[in-house]
């Protein structure tokens, strides 16, 4: 996921995660700006949004407990591990390109 | 005194350099994420940032007076005897 919080691309990359746990084994890896929908107390409601990033914490009923982010770019946008809405491994630029040769199909929101 | 409006971060870190000492720095929408870097407050300029914004996004500043409502917003683009929007 590489958008901002509240673009459409951010919620349905987050429906197509939930979607994709139904059938087999999922991995979610944050990048970019879609770092920035992990940051925790997150209260869009007052600008008439949904809250959808409450449901990152319902992940792990989803079985979907591989969570990553790039560490690179974790420091890039001033924000430390600390201050995530779940717990994601940090991962190196060269791991991130292990990640994506692992997996059989890659999805990019 | 010109008021300048950045509503995402790349739009401040390319046009930072329009922006004089007497200014006054307005962060809306995505902007907002700008205050993570703290070294940002250090600066000589009046910076603000759209409190419902920020709590939208997560973001926890130290200093309350950044933190401003609506109200406020209108209040600066009075104040502003020009105001530069940078999107």
């Amino acid at each position: 996921m590489s958008k901002s919080p509240r673009t459409i691309n951010s919620q349905e990359s987050f429906d197509a995660l939930l979607a994709g746990s139904a059938f087999g084994q999922c991995s979610v890896l944050f990048i970019g700006n879609g770092i920035y929908q992990l940051l925790g107390g997150q209260r869009p409601e007052p600008l008439g949004v949904k809250n959808y990033a409450l449901g990152f914490s319902a992940l792990s009923d989803y079985d979907v407990n591989l969570i990553y982010c790039s560490k690179s770019q974790l420091q890039l946008l001033n924000m430390h591990i600390s201050e995530l809405i779940i717990p994601a491994t940090q991962l190196t630029d060269y791991e991130i390109n292990q990640l994506i040769v692992q997996h059989d199909k890659v999805l990019s929101f | 005194m010109i008021l300048h409006t950045f509503n995402k971060p790349e739009a401040l870190l390319k046009n930072w350099q329009f922006v004089l000492p007497q200014d006054t720095i307005l962060l809306i929408e995505d902007g907002v994420y700008s205050l993570l870097d703290e070294n940002l407050l250090k600066e000589k300029n009046d910076i603000f940032a759209l409190g419902i914004d920020l709590a939208a996004r997560g973001i926890k500043v130290a200093q309350p007076e950044v933190s401003i409502t609506y109200g406020k917003f209108v209040s600066l683009c009075a104040e502003a005897e020009q105001i530069s929007n940078w999107f």
